[in-house]
């Protein structure tokens, strides 16, 4: 027996975020049903496209209000996720347990559709663990803590040294200006040398490049696009709606590095030891779970000439399909430093973009993931040691990847 | 007259490297100058060698069972380093300002008269403050303490990679193993991407190749010279009193930075800001005091190929004659790193070696900032610190010893 809510279903349609030209993905007869007897909602609706690439699908919740806000994330079925095929009656399925309501006529759904970009994975929406659950990291990694972050595109691989010349030699030409001009050990190896300026404004081109809106502005009115000089962005300095690239926040990219999972120390989960043959990292005997063989730098990219990064893509990718989030470089994150966020209470909302400004005015920015350089302690999910650094710093040890939001 | 002066002399001479025949002090008197709290102590000093002496006193209260009194209120032409070798050499104790202690029946001198080691500066016996004067810096350079430090001897510039180079070939047939072999930019560069088991290993060798007693053991009975192998050695492993190469001490970098001066920032005193004019650091608008007129590395050295060191004693000495204890290369110092160090009263003790024990991540200080980082932590008082096994293009050293 089926409680069915045809009606009053809302439908949104999804707008075209990907670079392609092909005809936007299209979403239409949105209806649900309260599947009786259960916690479960079914949640149906029609998806038309004619392009090539991958479709992801995302679901926003209302229960009555004009915000699309409630924490939804159990939902499965063929027509949730990436991978989604076009067709009629796709369907998700959404477990409410945990949800206080009940399925009733002021139930409002937003289906949103877009083609995934070519080298971005999806990033769910749902609540991810963010922390220290070994209790074996810094005091700023704790207390773990829940925190709902909004489906969001991230690249599978660092910003690459060929990729970025190709966007620098674009953006010199129209109207940018950087402080670093970037370097790399070669195409395929991840930039470095960037300093955070550098990244963000960088960011704004490939979107301008590519016809995209871009995401970071001058003023919290969002009319000029940073383009040039060293500006210290705010949050509300962002289109965070926009669909151009960006960085991901810190939030993002901790959610993104667990690949899915939980409670575990790097992004993969059968083992939570690390060694050479999974990262590029300074490996040692200090930590019980760095179980390389091979001690100190990695042997395959120690070649006496700084730094010792390897090409993008070289160990196994994690549980969304992204590589190197442990290890090789460190990757600028959009989120100032504080290193006493995770007690406060804006740590804990949903969409965290860290603190509006650094303690002390310290205009630090935050990195993540560890480097060629560093232990196994810094290439941890959770890791917030060493993790930032001045903003106008360009080093060899700094790279970073771009996020979308969804 | 303030009472009787009743001396026991010491000769002092040990000669390290050098062949010629030490230093040697006789003819001991002393005076306390009437209507003053001041004692002048007379000698002679005989030496045939070339080398430059330094002149050390110990100051005994209790008749010669132990010199420990932190006295350094010495002055006169017979005192520190530079004294020339003659008849009549004057040192002039003023006993008021080291606390009117001391200055009795049973007070006895001994001076020690050394040549200063090639290439070193010698620092001589005193107190100094130590931490962050003017109340800047992070809350681990506070509060600032009085430390007094025992005469000693630092290399004037970072090991080069030429002297790296030699001491190393020298230990691989000699019994040691390093994790890292050294990198270096050029000869005259400061040697990198060493980790602090390696230094530690390679001032032991620099020791022995040299004839001299090495500092570092594995065990406190000192039989056991730490020659291979990562060993994370106590304080009580480390033969103070030998006259072999050592890291300084974290007390001992930041007095030898100070130049003999106090309350300044940097390692000059003609003015507290910096500037690519006097280190090679990464400069920013950030500080107000980083007042170079050019900005990011340093340009002279920044050449687009890591590391952007320059060669040792490319900037001005400070007042000890010591190069480039701003910037270039951070240089790894003996103490293990406790970020509340200093509001522990044993970092206030005359010659603190730091913690007795490791700190949990097992940390390693290491001082003077470098060609990578801001002016901040170029200060004197800024504390840098990572593990002791990881070498890395920003890590580099010196040496020092004990007088």
């Amino acid at each position: 027996m089926h409680s069915i809510y045809p009606a009053i279903s809302l439908v949104a349609a999804a707008a075209l975020y990907a670079t392609a030209l092909a005809v936007s993905p299209v979403v239409s007869n949105v209806h649900f049903s309260a599947r009786h007897g259960s916690r479960l909602v079914d949640i149906y609706y029609d998806l038309a496209y004619s392009g090539n690439d991958n479709l992801a699908v995302d679901l926003a919740v209302s229960t009555g209000g004009p915000s699309y806000s409630l924490p939804s994330s159990s939902c499965s079925g063929s027509g949730y996720g990436s991978g989604v095929a076009p067709g009629k009656s796709k369907q998700i399925v959404w477990d409410t347990t945990g949800w206080e309501g009940k399925p009733a006529s002021d139930l409002r759904f937003r289906v949103k559709a877009s083609a995934i970009p070519a080298g971005m994975s999806l990033i769910p929406s749902g609540p991810f663990t963010m922390g220290d659950t070994f209790g074996d990291g810094n005091a700023g990694e704790l207390p773990p803590h829940k925190v709902f972050v909004t489906a969001f595109y991230l690249e599978r691989y660092d910003v690459t040294k060929g990729l970025w010349d190709s966007v620098y030699s674009w953006a010199i030409q129209h109207g940018y200006a950087f402080d670093d001009e970037g370097l790399g050990k070669a195409p395929i190896h991840p930039v470095h040398s960037v300093d955070w300026y550098d990244t963000v404004k960088w960011c704004n081109a490939r979107s301008e490049k590519e016809g995209l809106k871009p995401c970071y502005y001058t003023n919290a009115g969002k009319t000029a696009v940073y383009r040039t000089g060293q500006i210290d962005l705010a949050n509300d300095s962002v289109d965070w709606e926009a669909n151009g690239y960006r960085l991901p926040t810190s939030a993002e990219w901790e959610k993104a590095a667990r690949g899915g999972a939980e409670g575990h120390r790097f992004p993969w989960t059968d083992t939570d030891t690390i060694s050479h043959a999974r990262a590029n990292y300074y490996s040692s005997s200090r930590y019980s779970y760095d179980v390389s063989p091979t001690r100190g730098y990695h042997p395959a990219f120690n070649d006496g000439k700084p730094p010792f990064t390897s090409p993008v893509g070289y160990f196994p990718p994690n549980g969304y399909g992204l590589y190197d989030m442990a290890g090789n470089i460190w990757q600028w994150c959009w989120d100032h430093v504080d290193g006493k966020w995770y007690t406060k209470p804006g740590a804990m909302e949903r969409d965290t973009r860290g603190p509006d400004s650094g303690p002390n005015g310290s205009r630090a920015r935050m990195m993540r993931g560890g480097s060629f350089h560093r232990f196994a302690f810094n290439a941890r999910s959770a890791n917030l040691s060493m993790a930032g650094d001045t903003p106008d710093f360009a080093f060899l040890v700094f790279g970073f990847r771009c996020a979308r939001s969804f | 007259m303030n009472g009787k002066l009743i001396l026991a002399v010491f000769l002092a001479g040990v000669a390290p490297a050098g062949l010629a025949a030490p230093p040697v002090v006789s003819n001991i008197r002393t005076s306390a100058r009437p209507g003053s709290k001041l004692v002048d102590i007379r000698y002679d000093l005989a030496y045939s060698g070339a080398n430059t002496l330094a002149v050390g006193v110990l100051v005994s209260t209790d008749d010669g069972a132990s010199y420990t009194l932190p006295a350094s209120s010495f002055s006169g032409e017979g005192y520190g380093s530079g004294v020339t070798p003659g008849k009549d050499r004057r040192i002039v104790w003023d006993t008021e300002a080291d606390g009117n202690a001391g200055y009795s029946s049973s007070v006895r001198f001994k001076l020690l008269a050394r040549e200063i080691p090639a290439a070193m500066a010698f620092i001589p016996a005193g107190p100094f403050e130590m931490g962050d004067p003017l109340h800047e810096g992070n809350a681990n350079e506070s509060p600032v303490h009085r430390v007094y430090v025992s005469a000693f001897y630092m290399d004037r510039c970072d090991v080069t990679k030429t002297t790296w180079d030699h001491v190393y070939r020298w230990a691989v047939r000699h019994g040691y193993s390093f994790e890292n072999a050294g990198s270096g930019k050029g000869p005259n560069h400061p040697v990198e991407t060493v980790n602090w088991y390696d230094i530690a290993k390679w001032c032991n060798a620099r020791s022995e190749e040299e004839g001299l007693t090495p500092a570092y053991y594995t065990d406190e009975r000192h039989t056991a010279v730490y020659r291979i192998g990562q060993a994370d050695m106590t304080n009580a492993d480390v033969d103070w009193a030998a006259d072999g190469y050592r890291l300084p001490t974290e007390a001992e970098w930041e007095k030898a930075a100070r130049g003999g001066a106090s309350g300044h920032r940097f390692p000059w005193t003609d003015t507290d800001t910096i500037s690519h004019g006097r280190a090679n650091y990464y400069s920013t608008s950030s500080n107000s005091y980083d007042v170079s007129s050019t900005r990011g590395f340093h340009p002279k050295f920044h050449d687009g190929i890591y590391p952007f060191t320059s060669p040792v004693g490319s900037s001005p000495p400070n007042g000890y004659g010591l190069y480039d204890m701003a910037g270039n290369l951070w240089q790894w110092c003996w103490d293990w790193y406790d970020a509340a160090w200093y509001a522990n009263p044993a970092s206030r003790e005359k010659d603190t070696h730091g913690p007795n024990s490791a700190p949990k991540n097992g940390f390693r200080v290491m001082r003077g900032g470098a060609w990578h980082r801001a002016a901040n932590f170029a200060r004197c008082s800024h504390r840098g610190m990572d593990a002791p096994d990881l070498g890395w293009i920003v890590f580099g050293f010196r040496c020092a010893r004990s007088f």
